[in-house]
């Protein structure tokens, strides 16, 4: 029989006392390590993005940051290096950085704006995609869905978490096991990065594409569309894809306490701190847009009205900008439609906000726009 | 609720707490019947019912049987009692085995279809509970042990949730005695299941849970691999199997001791048995001692002859392959041992005319082949009990004997079953020269508590993705 020892009661009492101290404390201070030190670990998106804009500011460190968060819509259309932009002579030329997310709604682009202040990046300018489907906070684009599948939780994380997501137990376990047994959560990842030959192929293959997946084509940020669309099929598939989990949510559409709240948290963030803040709705193709009922239009421009009422934040309506063509399914635009769209948003958009100039009012959001451009 | 898992860890803790906070001994009895009910009925609560009147139906005819003086009622309650208890575990277990195995028959006799399986759960851990409340019953009848009076002594001894689902095989007259003892904290004891716990979840989590990863893809699809890694598949499979059930007894043991009992050993390190004879009093012992004592003495055991002895040894060990599973090939599983033991009897009496070769088995070279040769045996005869049916173990068979260069790998790098096999054997050869305690003994607490904490924390950080339930609990 293997051999166990037995101690004297007080070292037995000791010995307990240590392995305990030992074994609780050491959770939180690796989930703590992690998240200050090795963030591309835990949620390799997040992690290697942030580094990756670290690097382009430490090439440039008196360049004012232009930061545009977002969904994938974001993640996937808006390529900083096509912008033609004009700067200010004599002034430090802005580095605009693309950090869209994909499935960001309102309560994780809190998250996530919160997460990039207190990893130390301080935003001049904030562009902020908004789109009525992720205000719902159902279906396939709810965010305790997003939250557990692409973010992994950070510790900080945590009571964000619990104030948005108190009555969702399956994002609340996930949370607490992530920052309390983070050695138990990432033991995959660990494995990876310490010893692969203890790890599946698969799981390794998946590690290594979650990877490839979070490192940027290019030094804006950017990231070409992985799954365009290229035969007819495939466009009849996107489209039907798009039926199933858009048009139910613009049909009915109701906008969710939470995701109402989270937005006007984040707006009053950005009213205590000296950024500039716009909002945009991005470009949708003419099938998509035809989904909105006249009541849901009702509903967006009564929602856009009221909180323009109460933030002056410019919003600006960017949904007729791109023709059908350039869409490879009901929300997301192919490769050859990026440039021209990211050049114009660059000329009408990112251009006036960096040189504090007012938006032209055609493309502000229509009802909201005429007042907004004339206090601008 | 697996004892390896976090919930576990939290309702362990938590009822540790209020067990040693409590100041009567009969209300931490009540408390440990309360958490064991609960710990079952996270599985099903109609089934932890069950079990109750199941056992206070056992209570009261045990009482029966000692208050009766005819013979006659006393056979008659003994035999209502066998009959419940073996009845529920073939409703529960065996039912469709047998329509099945009914069917089958009938259909390749040319007959149509007659039977339909059952839909019925079979309850966690049934075979060992009933086991119990057998030998607890017999006990009392042959007048071994006197009838528990209280009946929630009684159903503690039952409900146990250390060992309620996977064993060890508890004997009435070991456990119930320790429920009556007055239980004091005691931190040595603490400690000593504390060890106990953590031994049991590396070897669940790291060793166990790994090599499963070997295992499983290769015995689901032995064809399509290379003979190498069938090979692998079917160490990694012994070693799983082992790590596995004596990981849980090992934690059954350590959360007992915690809690002031006291379970008996169940393994004691079987894959170093010279023999298999060895190997039965070493692997499995408290259903190896209760085969023993309830079924192959009764039967005759070895006294009456030869054929006798080898009768009793199939009869014994077919219904031990039976125990594990309603399939023929656990059945066919213990009829391998059954002649394997047959076999080492007539070794080891043709052995003793052969002084020479004797001599040379009993030497430390011989000793090492007689362990590797048992070793092989068991893990060859284990195939039939991994596999799903007979024509998976003749594959597996096939790939281990034929060469299959252009097949698939191993599905893991082979560096991670190296690595576990290291750790094994480093592990046996530790644990069985004792070595490594005076050293521990000296070193200061932090430094174990420390060590401790990274054993813990190994075992979640190489427990691999999914978790799996305890190969033991299906039986």
């Amino acid at each position: 029989m293997p051999r166990l020892f037995l101690t004297r009661a007080s070292q037995g009492k000791r010995i307990i006392f240590w392995t305990l101290f030992c074994a609780v404390i050491s959770q939180p201070a690796l989930s703590l390590y992690l998240d200050k030190r090795r963030l591309e670990v835990r949620d390799p998106l997040y992690g290697h993005r942030l580094n990756h804009l670290r690097r382009r500011l430490a090439e440039s460190p008196h360049s004012p940051l232009f930061l545009i968060l977002g969904s994938s819509r974001v993640k996937y259309s808006i390529r900083p290096a096509a912008m033609k932009i004009h700067y200010v002579e004599n002034a430090s030329q802005p580095i605009v950085y693309n950090f869209g997310i994909n499935g960001m709604g309102t309560i994780r682009a809190l998250m996530h704006f919160r997460r990039l202040l207190a990893d130390g990046i301080r935003p001049k300018w904030l562009l902020v995609e908004i789109w009525p489907p992720l205000w719902a906070e159902a279906g396939f684009f709810r965010e305790s869905r997003m939250v557990q599948g692409e973010d992994d939780q950070h510790w900080r994380d945590l009571l964000l978490l619990c104030r948005y997501f108190r009555n969702d137990r399956d994002v609340l376990r996930q949370a607490l096991q992530k920052s309390f047994t983070p050695l138990r959560a990432y033991r995959d990842v660990l494995l990876a990065l310490s010893m692969q030959s203890l790890l599946p192929p698969e799981n390794l293959c998946e590690f290594q594409k979650r990877i490839n997946d979070s490192l940027p084509a290019d030094s804006g940020g950017w990231f070409p569309l992985p799954w365009e669309s290229t035969t007819p099929q495939e466009d009849d598939f996107a489209h039907r894809d798009g039926e199933e989990n858009i048009k139910p949510l613009l049909q009915s559409l109701h906008i969710d306490p939470r995701s109402d709240a989270a937005l006007r948290e984040l707006l009053q963030e950005w009213r205590r701190r000296d950024i500039q803040l716009a909002l945009i709705l991005l470009p949708e193709p003419s099938w998509t847009r035809s989904w909105y009922t006249p009541q849901t239009h009702t509903v967006v421009r009564e929602y856009l009205i009221r909180l323009r009422r109460d933030y002056p934040v410019p919003i600006i309506d960017a949904r007729t900008w791109v023709s059908d063509d350039d869409f490879s399914d009901s929300t997301h635009m192919r490769k050859k439609g990026v440039p021209a769209f990211s050049e114009r948003l660059g000329r009408d958009v990112v251009q006036p906000m960096i040189k504090n100039q007012p938006f032209d009012a055609k493309i502000l959001f229509p009802g909201v726009g005429q007042k907004l451009c004339e206090e601008h | 609720m697996l004892f390896c898992s976090i919930s576990f860890m939290v309702f362990f803790a938590v009822l540790l707490c209020i067990y040693w906070a409590l100041p009567w001994q009969r209300a931490r009895v009540w408390l440990l019947i309360a958490a064991s009910f609960y710990f079952y009925a996270t599985w099903n609560k109609w089934l932890a019912v069950l079990l109750c009147i199941s056992t206070f139906i056992d209570y009261l005819l045990a009482l029966g049987i000692e208050k009766s003086q005819k013979n006659r009622r006393r056979k008659l309650l003994l035999y209502i009692s066998l009959f419940a208890n073996i009845g529920l575990l073939c409703y529960f277990k065996y039912t469709n085995f047998f329509l099945l195995s009914l069917d089958e028959m009938l259909i390749a006799a040319g007959a149509s279809s007659w039977f339909r399986s059952l839909q019925v759960i079979v309850p966690v851990g049934i075979s060992f509970y009933t086991f119990e409340a057998i030998n607890y019953m017999v006990d009392v009848y042959r007048g071994n042990i006197r009838a528990e009076r209280n009946f929630g002594n009684f159903l503690l001894f039952i409900l146990f949730f250390p060992h309620l689902v996977s064993g060890p095989i508890v004997r009435a007259r070991d456990f119930l005695p320790q429920i009556k003892r007055p239980k004091r904290f005691d931190w040595v004891r603490m400690h000593l299941g504390l060890q106990y716990f953590l031994m049991g979840l590396f070897k669940k989590l790291a060793i166990a849970d790994r090599m499963a990863l070997f295992a499983d893809p290769v015995f689901d699809h032995a064809l399509d691999y290379q003979t190498s890694a069938a090979w692998i598949a079917m160490f990694a499979y012994a070693m799983q199997v082992y790590c596995d059930f004596s990981g849980y007894t090992d934690m059954a043991i350590g959360t007992a001791h915690m809690l002031g009992y006291k379970l008996a050993e169940n393994f004691n390190m079987p894959y170093l048995a010279a023999n298999i004879s060895e190997f039965w009093n070493r692997w499995h012992i408290s259903l190896s001692s209760w085969l023993r004592d309830y079924i192959f003495i009764p039967l005759g055991g070895s006294r009456n002859g030869e054929w006798k002895t080898r009768r009793n040894l199939i009869i014994t060990m077919t219904l031990c392959g039976l125990w594990h599973g309603a399939a023929w090939q656990f059945v066919g599983f213990g009829f391998l041992q059954a002649w394997l033991l047959i076999i080492h009897r007539a070794f080891h009496r043709w052995c003793k005319y052969k002084p020479t070769l004797d001599a040379a088995l009993r030497s430390q070279l011989g000793t090492v082949f007689r362990i590797t040769f048992t070793f092989v045996c068991f893990c060859l005869s284990l195939i039939v009990f991994r596999s799903s049916s007979f024509g998976h173990a003749l594959e597996m068979y096939t790939r281990l004997l034929t060469a299959a260069p252009t097949a698939l790998p191993t599905p893991v790098p082979e560096l991670g079953f190296w690595l576990t096999v290291g750790i094994m054997l480093a592990g046996h050869l530790l644990g069985r020269s004792g070595i490594w305690i005076r050293p521990a003994l000296r070193l200061p607490a932090p430094m174990l508590g420390f060590s401790y904490a990274v054993l813990f924390g190994l075992a979640l950080l190489l427990e691999p993705q999914g978790a799996k339930p305890f190969i033991y609990f299906q039986f």
